[in-house]
């Protein structure tokens, strides 16, 4: 299936009577992109179904004023992070719950049947992801998983590329000694 | 031969080397190590993960639809006040020159006329005054002088009147 121009996607959002064209087109495009990268970053699937509805809930009341001035993608994906930050904040408020405890709750739901299937490989190396700091991770994710460009990742987060090129060494170092601490051999 | 043009090129341009960021080599050397551990984590050729219902993405599609059209029907209709900001800008000055004139005319009709101590006439000013305050003054001004006047009240009241005009009274008082 041909993947529609996000040109041609703001242009038809535009019009009232294409609204709805357009915004099919934008979910078909970005919903799945958008749901992994929630869903690895809070886990659940439950709690990502509810953040990946509010992020495109958003999208639709403010594509009208979006203003071009960074990429489509990029705009999408900053909403996911900012709801995906504030959800795991509110969470560790409302538990009262310092963050690496939070992240080694998330940890302890992997090996839920229901959550992950994957082999023991794949668990470790989730396990390890969430042993690094939430910007770190959230960074890891986006260049590892997404395969984003440092210049993307800077547009998303506002931090600098050579801070990002920085932090996401540090993770890629930190998740090797974790996969080869658990016997897992590269 | 080759020899020839290369000192000829170098010659002409001083073998001048291209252009290199600030601390390129450093960073290289870092990005070319993650991109090696990143290449040996991808080997591993890890498979499985997270769990998605079946049909799930279908739903979500429909889920997030319906929602943007209740969002829809909920947002009140806006109608703007001012549709131009020159609107705006004459509404906002005149009514500053409402309450600008308002205040102006209010200060006119609450405002007292007194009339300036000095209009009054000293006969009327005079006639406000008590004798005693009066004589109280004169008397103040007569402390230097060596003569007194004896005498009873009466004769220190036509002594008073004999000898100061009425504008010296009011003015001293």
């Amino acid at each position: 299936m041909k993947q529609v121009e996000d040109a041609e996607i703001i242009e038809k959002f535009s019009q009232e009577k294409t609204r709805n064209e357009a915004f099919n087109l934008l979910l078909n495009k970005y919903q799945q992109k958008i749901y992994w990268h929630v869903r690895r970053l809070v886990i659940d699937h439950d709690d990502t179904d509810d953040l990946v509805q509010d992020v495109f809930i958003k999208v639709w009341k403010n594509l009208e004023k979006f203003r071009n001035d960074s990429q489509l993608y990029t705009w999408i994906y900053r909403i996911a992070t900012n709801e995906s930050i504030t959800f795991l904040n509110k969470k560790k408020l409302k538990n009262n719950t310092p963050l690496d405890e939070v992240s080694a709750e998330l940890a302890e739901s992997l090996v839920e049947p229901s959550y992950f299937n994957g082999d023991k490989a794949a668990l470790k190396l989730q396990q390890a992801i969430l042993t690094l700091p939430e910007k770190q991770r959230i960074v890891f994710n986006m260049k590892y998983y997404d395969d984003l460009k440092y210049e993307e990742i800077s547009a998303v987060l506002g931090t600098s590329v050579g801070a990002l090129k920085a932090s996401f060494h540090i993770a890629v170092k930190k998740i090797e000694t974790f996969m080869l601490n658990e016997d897992i051999s590269f | 031969m080759d020899n020839e043009i290369e000192d000829n090129l170098k010659g002409r341009f001083g073998g001048a080397d291209f252009a290199v960021p600030d601390n390129y080599f450093e960073q290289l050397n870092q990005d070319i190590q993650t991109r090696v551990a990143v290449e040996r984590l991808k080997a591993l050729q890890i498979s499985g993960g997270f769990i998605v219902p079946e049909h799930y993405f279908e739903q979500l599609h429909t889920k997030i639809t319906s929602r943007t059209q209740e969002t829809a029907v909920q947002q009140p209709k806006v109608i703007r006040l001012w549709q131009s900001d020159i609107m705006k800008y004459a509404t906002a000055a005149c009514f500053i020159l409402v309450v600008a004139l308002g205040l102006y005319i209010n200060n006119q009709q609450t405002t007292p006329v007194a009339p300036a101590a000095p209009e009054l006439s000293y006969e009327q000013i005079l006639f406000e005054l008590n004798e005693d305050e009066i004589i109280d003054v004169v008397n103040d001004e007569q402390m230097l002088n060596t003569s007194t006047v004896a005498g009873n009240e009466e004769e220190l009241e036509e002594y008073i009147l004999n000898n100061y005009s009425q504008t010296d009274i009011v003015t001293n008082l």
